[in-house]
């Protein structure tokens, strides 16, 4: 029984956890967010991570031929930094992201993934 | 406790919503006759448009909950008149739906909503002191916040396709597509399939239990591909299928031909003039150094030198007959592949 507070409140307990969104990838827009934005500018991260959202999903290499092969998530790697981006999948009509940005040094890219992808499914879990 | 706030009977909707946040007001705008914007304290907490499915739709039409248990939440809620059991809460406790689904199908719901709500410049309108939502408040949501987003949505269509008129009137498919291969998105596949030539884009998307400005978005993006009927006086995007745009050239091309050294042979090809400014330090590219080719048998060749000859002086030792070669424009020319060599250091 976890809202969108609660997911995000966790994702900033993940290990070097800097900042974390849920974002409305149709006009991209952030529904909630947590922690720091890289910019500082939430809006401006919630924009960014929807376009790279589109662009994975609309390209033919990733929009995969075979049938439900979707795309369930990205993964930016900078220099200082992890962005993980995870579909958040709901029943009823939505395009949903939860992003995730974190330090490298102090994150672990595996262990993240894992617990991201936890939470994107509790959200909306039946 | 809320001030009591006068809003104007036509009006701005957001003007409204701006007055009756800034009160702190509890209750409900009408606006026209199909949108309402709800409002505890001065926050938006639901939001419901003629022009957008409700959560109702959303939840059916998707099968996420099955007719009979949609209408049994509104029942609950609305016939026992309980505030501390909403219809919203009851499907959570009764485990239909989890609180993160019910937040965001919510949330969606009201972004949805205030886009078309918010959207006209004067509307009629109604406040409601004290009015509440039947399905409870899950979530809210500062108005502000909310009519900047519903302005950027907007502009965002724009983006897409400037032609408003394709989001009012019935979604036409045309009969033969502009282009030999069609791509679709899925949700511009459900739209053309559910498109019966009446069914304006508000209509099928709540017949598909779709976000309304999703299809709007996608009804728009039809629209440029020429694959839906434009309204009468749009102008059709003129380039489909060519949306990378080419940089321009760096150098302007120009057909001007540089006036001859006064020496030199007619130059065929018509040369490149440099362009006026340069990067600071009178660098050019080193493109505009290369010199034309000239045309073949214009300038006699040199005489070969022997390896450890002499270098032939130049005015001496050249045929009498051939006119004396381009001297001035040749040390201009070293000068500048000098200059671009040192600029590319």
């Amino acid at each position: 029984m976890s809202g969108i507070d609660d997911c995000l409140r966790q994702a900033m307990t993940i290990p070097g956890a800097i900042g974390a969104s849920v974002v409305d990838y149709t006009t991209g827009f952030a529904l909630a967010w947590a922690g720091n934005a890289p910019t500082g500018d939430p809006d401006a991260s919630a924009a960014g991570s929807s376009d790279v959202i589109h662009a994975a999903i609309n390209r033919a290499p990733f929009a995969s031929t075979r049938p439900n092969d979707l795309v369930e998530d990205v993964v930016i790697t900078t220099h200082g930094g992890y962005h993980l981006l995870r579909m958040i999948r709901t029943d009823f009509d939505s395009r949903l992201l939860l992003y995730v940005w974190l330090d490298r040094h102090e994150g672990n890219l595996a262990v993240a993934q894992r617990r991201i992808r936890i939470l994107a499914d509790d959200l909306v879990a039946a | 406790m809320a001030k009591s706030v006068r809003i104007p009977r036509t009006g701005s909707p957001r003007r409204a919503l701006t007055l009756l946040a800034g009160a702190g007001a509890t209750g409900a705008l009408h606006i026209g006759t199909d949108d309402c914007l709800y409002l505890v304290a001065g926050e938006v907490v639901f939001a419901e448009s003629g022009s957008s499915p409700s959560i109702g739709d959303l939840l059916t039409a998707s099968d996420r909950l099955a007719p009979e248990t949609w209408l049994t939440a509104l029942a609950t809620g609305g016939a026992a008149g309980k505030s501390d059991v909403r219809p919203s809460a009851w499907l959570v406790q009764q485990g239909h739906l989890t609180h993160g689904e019910l937040e965001l199908c919510v949330l969606g719901a009201i972004y949805d909503a205030a886009y078309f709500a918010l959207g006209s410049a004067s509307a009629l309108l109604r406040f409601v002191d004290g009015e509440t939502h039947g399905m409870g408040a899950v979530t809210s949501i500062d108005p502000a916040l909310l009519a900047r987003e519903a302005a950027r949505r907007r502009k965002l269509l724009d983006e897409i396709y400037a032609e408003p008129g394709v989001d009012h009137g019935p979604v036409i498919p045309v009969r033969r597509p502009p282009v030999p291969r069609v791509v679709l998105s899925a949700l511009q596949w459900e739209i053309v399939g559910q498109a019966d030539g009446t069914l304006t884009p508000v209509a099928l998307a709540r017949k598909l239990g779709r976000a309304g400005y999703a299809v709007l978005t996608e009804v728009r993006r039809l629209a440029a591909a020429g694959l839906i009927a434009l309204p009468a006086g749009a102008i059709p995007l003129p380039v489909q299928n060519a949306p990378i745009k080419r940089p321009v050239p760096a150098i302007p091309y120009t057909d001007q031909v540089d006036p001859p050294a006064p020496a030199a042979p007619p130059v065929a090809m018509p040369r490149r003039r440099p362009p006026a400014e340069t990067n600071g330090d009178g660098a050019l590219p080193i493109r505009a150094a290369v010199p034309a080719p000239a045309p073949p048998g214009s300038l006699p060749a040199l005489p070969r030198r022997e390896p450890g000859e002499r270098l032939p002086t130049m005015t001496d030792d050249l045929p009498d007959s051939a006119p004396a070669p381009p001297v001035t424009a040749d040390e201009a020319l070293l000068k500048r592949i000098r200059t671009a060599l040192k600029a590319l250091r």
